[in-house]
């Protein structure tokens, strides 16, 4: 069963637990045995949340070093940031109407018809 | 953002321990998990069937395991043997297709006066949902494994009755 990407990324982060991992890896490689360290959870279960992390090419893991650090990858957020992105404008075009309001309050009309 | 290490799980959100009695004793019980003839005959949960269904059974030998409903909905799941120590414990892989991420069943049998008590372990899900999801499935094919146990017993240790299909309560 393969999930689009945008799917997979979603779901990847929809746990607190993967994306504090992820902010982890923010700052730095790091190992298994490190990303483990501040949770109350077996290395069994980190295992699995790298492998769901993995996947949804979130992080790679290092091939040939004996520790297999992880590291993040951004282009999975990058293209979440692109999703995201479409619907900007929304609160963006609110920005814009406050900026045209506030010019009309330094006009002293704060009554006056919204743009 | 939120520190990591404000994260709170524990330990045992992550486990899942059942535990079940049987009518029969330990070494009846622990052969029905043996062999795939028998295996067909119980394993659920209530309203999927096997339509698949390999067993290696020797430790590093695979089993393959296809659940299914009436309405062509598959679940296919599979695992290796890591420990088995007939007829008290056994160990295998348990891994969901659909992702391959790998967890462990432990159980062990204990005789329980003329039956067993078996103690059910699987590790690590991912979430308390996924936890009691897998709650719920092995907890209704247990059940059905208790009443095949009783026809099993009854029948002298043989094979009885047909293969459950998809859709079987």
């Amino acid at each position: 069963m393969q999930a689009d990407p945008l799917t997979a990324t979603f779901a990847a982060l929809a746990d607190p637990t993967r994306r504090a991992i992820l902010e982890r890896l923010s700052t730095g490689e790091a190992t298994v045995l490190e990303l483990a360290e501040p949770f109350a959870i077996s290395l069994p279960a980190i295992s699995r949340h790298l492998k769901v992390l993995e996947k949804a090419g979130l992080i790679s893991r290092g091939r040939d070093a004996q520790w297999r650090p992880c590291r993040i990858e951004t282009a999975a957020l990058e293209q979440l940031d692109g999703w995201v992105g479409a619907y900007r404008r929304l609160w963006q075009g609110k920005f814009d109407r406050m900026d045209a309001y506030l010019a009309q309050i330094q006009k002293g009309k704060p009554n006056g018809p919204r743009q | 953002m939120a520190l990591a290490s404000k994260v709170e799980r524990r330990v045992e959100d992550e486990v899942l321990l059942l535990s079940r009695s049987f009518d029969a004793p330990p070494a009846l019980v622990f052969r029905l998990w043996a062999e795939p003839e028998h295996r067909v005959r119980w394993w659920g949960p209530s309203g999927m069937g096997p339509t698949r269904c390999e067993v290696d059974f020797r430790v590093g030998g695979v089993w393959r395991v296809t659940m299914a409903r009436a309405d062509g909905f598959e679940h296919p799941v599979h695992g290796v043997f890591t420990e088995i120590d007939e007829p008290r414990r056994l160990c295998f892989t348990y891994i969901n297709d659909f992702d391959g991420l790998r967890m462990l069943v432990e159980m062990d049998f204990e005789a329980e006066g003329e039956g067993t008590r078996m103690h059910f372990r699987q590790a690590p899900f991912l979430s308390v949902g996924e936890r009691d999801g897998h709650g719920y499935g092995w907890t209704s094919t247990l059940s059905i494994l208790a009443s095949y146990v009783c026809k099993v017993r009854d029948a002298g240790g043989v094979v009885v009755g047909q293969p459950r299909q998809p859709g079987d309560y």
